[in-house]
């Protein structure tokens, strides 16, 4: 009876321990390469249960866990070396910035609005009455600008911070604007930002402009 | 040791992680793209780390107060792990209570009120003659290490993340929420699309100057963190030490081995919120007899409107839980009234937006869905009651909750069979993502073995299994399937469960090493 429960805890606790140098070598039958990995894992995760369920000693069991565990944390180093070279299939999941407040990131540039405006008093222009509430809520003051020449933004070199994403800000458009905003973003045409960087770091007052493409363009007032 | 030695070591710790702090900050400032429009946004955003930092130690000193008024002096662990949680959410009922009456939710309204419930809570205290234990020198060693942990989070060291739905119904709509102070009628896509406190929680960052909450957040990770291995060491009765350290590690190995835990921490998402408020609500139900020194009604209750307001169907879950945990043989009448509290809340939530409003047009949240969710809540309600009442229970005996959730699925196969196919369908993909690691195939592993030698915490076994059939049942009938990636609701769901998941693994390794005092259903 002694002998075959030391066997038995070798044959548990090996198990266990053979599972663990699968994860260690990242042979997951469900997304491993290997051919063999693939077979090895898929025996290992049927045979590892039935062990387990089989076993007696629970203290055996639970030392073996805890080495798996550790063992899979190694996962962990996989898969933060693929999740940051990913860079399709999570385009809703944006890996911003790993500095919040240096980083400039290409793919959706929502927040910067509101960093540009927040202080300031965005004067709207009239071919951009569309976003006149969005902008209201982000700005610290807003007005309408009716006389405003757009040959005005001729001579300036803009910066394009990257492409905004209005769509699920159902509640700051009108329907129509809504609609067109929703088709624009599901056949991935993002309107771009783009920031008259001088001007608007010197005035108080930012002239908030549109085109027919719904880019945004903010531009410093310096008259 | 003695005190003074304890603070001594509580600031070196503090000044270690400081300076992990500043050096991370230098290190990025020399290592991120420096163009025009980065050194714009820099001289903006100056000085908004120290302001978020402010509020972060702001927020666990009034915690702290809060909180060790429900436990006794040696408990002081269970304080340091829930100050901020429970700071947050008396922040964001009473701002929520605010904009629902029409009162003006400012700065300054909201740190009147929150102090105005600090002392209506130690005023009632001191009328019941309960001894007040507030140990100075145990609140200066967490301050410290908190200081340490507040700068870490805000420093840029952890990543965050955002998705469309971070930037527009938290980050933005917070911003909203701080500007106007009250709901306003346009606002009803967003009420009626996802649960208010997330956004609540984002205001802060507006009301006090700065953009983002991804340091708080990260704080209250590091809380959740901190009750886990409170939770896992405490319950521990085992006498050996070895023991005693493994019923340590597996709550913690089991959150820390899933890439996609990491993940969900640094995304400004409201699974986060969802997922600490709904273990801490779950282990106080089941420990409020051990843990508290007092009363601990207040507590619950602060949890769960946490979870009524993180989901727009989180008081479904609410209900479903204190089913689950319900025992006769304590009080039952507190959850009960926990329960009629939340319809209260959720109740004056849909008058604001269907009466006063009058927002109809919502994807999810139309007046049909809200009269099931108030339908599904009264029969959880009367499920209590009955049960109270019934001289033949004595005890909870899971039938009504196993073989509901059984016939569930089946259900929703029959009203939307395609959807339910499709949804099974990427479940299982999702599972099966590099995200998960190897967490699912050694959780299934431990299950079959806890259960081969039987379940000695049923209640939570019932309601963790409970919310996963739940979840899935209610994705089947909403307007959407399910979609293969990271980023899918259910997936995100899941993923805020493993917490509560590890609690009860580490209870039942308590209960099997320690066969004596074992009492398997």
């Amino acid at each position: 009876m002694k002998i075959y429960s030391k066997i038995e805890k070798i044959i548990c606790v090996g198990f266990l321990y053979v599972f663990g140098l699968f994860v260690f070598l990242n042979l997951n039958p469900l997304y491993s390469n290997n051919r063999f990995g693939k077979i090895g894992g898929v025996i290992f995760l049927v045979l590892v249960p039935i062990i387990v369920l089989l076993h007696r000693h629970t203290k055996y069991i639970l030392y073996a866990l805890v080495t798996l565990f550790s063992i899979c944390l190694i996962h962990n180093v996989y898969y933060f070396d693929d999740f940051m070279s990913r860079n399709d299939g999570n385009r809703d999941l944006i890996n911003t910035q790993s500095y919040w407040y240096s980083s400039i990131n290409q793919v959706n540039r929502d927040v910067l609005i509101y960093t540009l405006l927040r202080d300031k008093t965005a004067v709207i222009t009239m071919d951009s009455c569309w976003y006149y509430r969005f902008i209201a809520e982000f700005s610290g003051d807003v007005e309408l600008n009716s006389s405003l020449d757009p040959l005005y933004f001729c001579n300036i070199d803009f910066y394009d911070a990257g492409a905004i994403r209005m769509r699920t800000l159902k509640d700051l458009f009108d329907e129509e604007t809504y609609r067109v905003l929703d088709e624009r973003t599901l056949n991935e045409q993002y309107q771009h930002l783009y920031v008259d960087v001088e001007g608007v770091a010197k005035s108080t007052k930012v002239y908030v402009y549109s085109d027919n493409e719904y880019n945004i363009f903010l531009v410093g007032f310096n008259g | 040791m003695g005190e003074r030695k304890k603070i001594a070591l509580s600031i070196v710790l503090m000044s270690f992680m400081v300076l992990i702090s500043i050096c991370a900050h230098f290190f990025e400032a020399s290592v991120v793209l420096h163009d025009e429009l980065s050194f714009l946004v820099d001289s903006l955003n100056r000085g908004f780390q120290i302001r978020q930092i402010i509020v972060i130690l702001c927020l666990f000193c009034y915690g702290w107060i809060f909180v060790c008024s429900f436990f006794d002096e040696k408990s002081y662990k269970w304080v340091f792990a829930l100050s901020l949680p429970f700071s947050i959410s008396v922040w964001v009922i009473s701002a929520h209570l605010m904009m629902l009456v029409g009162f003006k939710y400012s700065s300054f309204s909201i740190c009147v009120v929150m102090c105005a419930i600090l002392c209506a809570r130690y005023i009632y205290l001191y009328l019941h003659r309960v001894k007040l234990n507030f140990n100075i020198c145990v609140f200066l060693q967490c301050f410290f290490v908190f200081i340490g942990v507040a700068s870490i989070s805000t420093s840029g060291v952890l990543l965050t993340y955002m998705s469309a739905d971070s930037y527009h119904l938290v980050a933005e709509y917070g911003w909203m929420f701080g500007k106007h102070g009250v709901y306003l009628p346009y606002m009803g896509d967003m009420l009626t699309s996802t649960g208010v406190a997330p956004a609540i929680i984002s205001s802060i960052s507006y009301l006090f100057g700065f953009e983002s909450v991804y340091g708080i957040q990260y704080c209250l990770v590091f809380s959740l963190v901190c009750f886990l291995i409170v939770v896992s060491y405490s319950n521990s009765t085992l006498a050996s030490s070895r023991n005693k350290l493994f019923v340590f590690l597996i709550p913690l190995m089991v959150v820390f081995t899933c890439g996609f835990f990491y993940i969900i921490c640094g995304w400004l998402i409201s699974n986060v919120y969802w997922m600490i408020y709904c273990t801490i609500f779950c282990v106080i139900l089941l420990e409020k007899n051990r843990m508290f020194k007092v009363d601990a009604s207040i507590l619950l209750a602060l949890c769960s409107f946490m979870m009524t307001l993180c989901r727009a169907e989180g008081i479904i879950f609410v209900s479903f839980i204190l089913a689950c945990m319900f025992d006769k043989t304590k009080r039952i009448y507190e959850g009960i009234g926990v329960m009629a509290c939340n319809i209260a809340l959720l109740g004056a939530l849909y008058s604001k937006i269907f009466i006063s409003f009058k927002y109809f047009s919502s994807d999810f949240l139309s007046i049909g869905t809200a009269l099931i969710i108030i339908v599904i809540v009264l029969a959880a309600l009367s499920y209590l009651i009955i049960c109270q009442l019934s001289c033949f229970m004595q005890k909870n005996n899971f039938f009504l909750i196993k073989y509901g959730c059984i016939a569930l699925i089946p259900l929703m196969a029959i009203v939307k069979l395609d959807q339910t196919i499709t949804n099974i369908k990427m479940t299982v993909m999702n599972l099966g993502m590099k995200d998960w690691g190897w967490t699912i195939w050694i959780l299934l592993i431990i299950i079959v073995f806890i259960i081969q030698r039987g379940i000695a915490y049923p209640q939570l076994y019932y309601s963790i299994i409970g919310q996963v059939v739940i979840a899935f049942a209610m994705n089947c009938v909403r307007f959407v399937p399910l979609r293969y990636g990271m980023g899918d609701s259910y997936n995100r769901l899941l993923i805020s469960i493993i917490p509560l998941f590890s609690v009860w693994l580490s209870y039942e390794f308590s209960s099997l090493l320690n066969e004596n005092n074992r009492h398997a259903v």
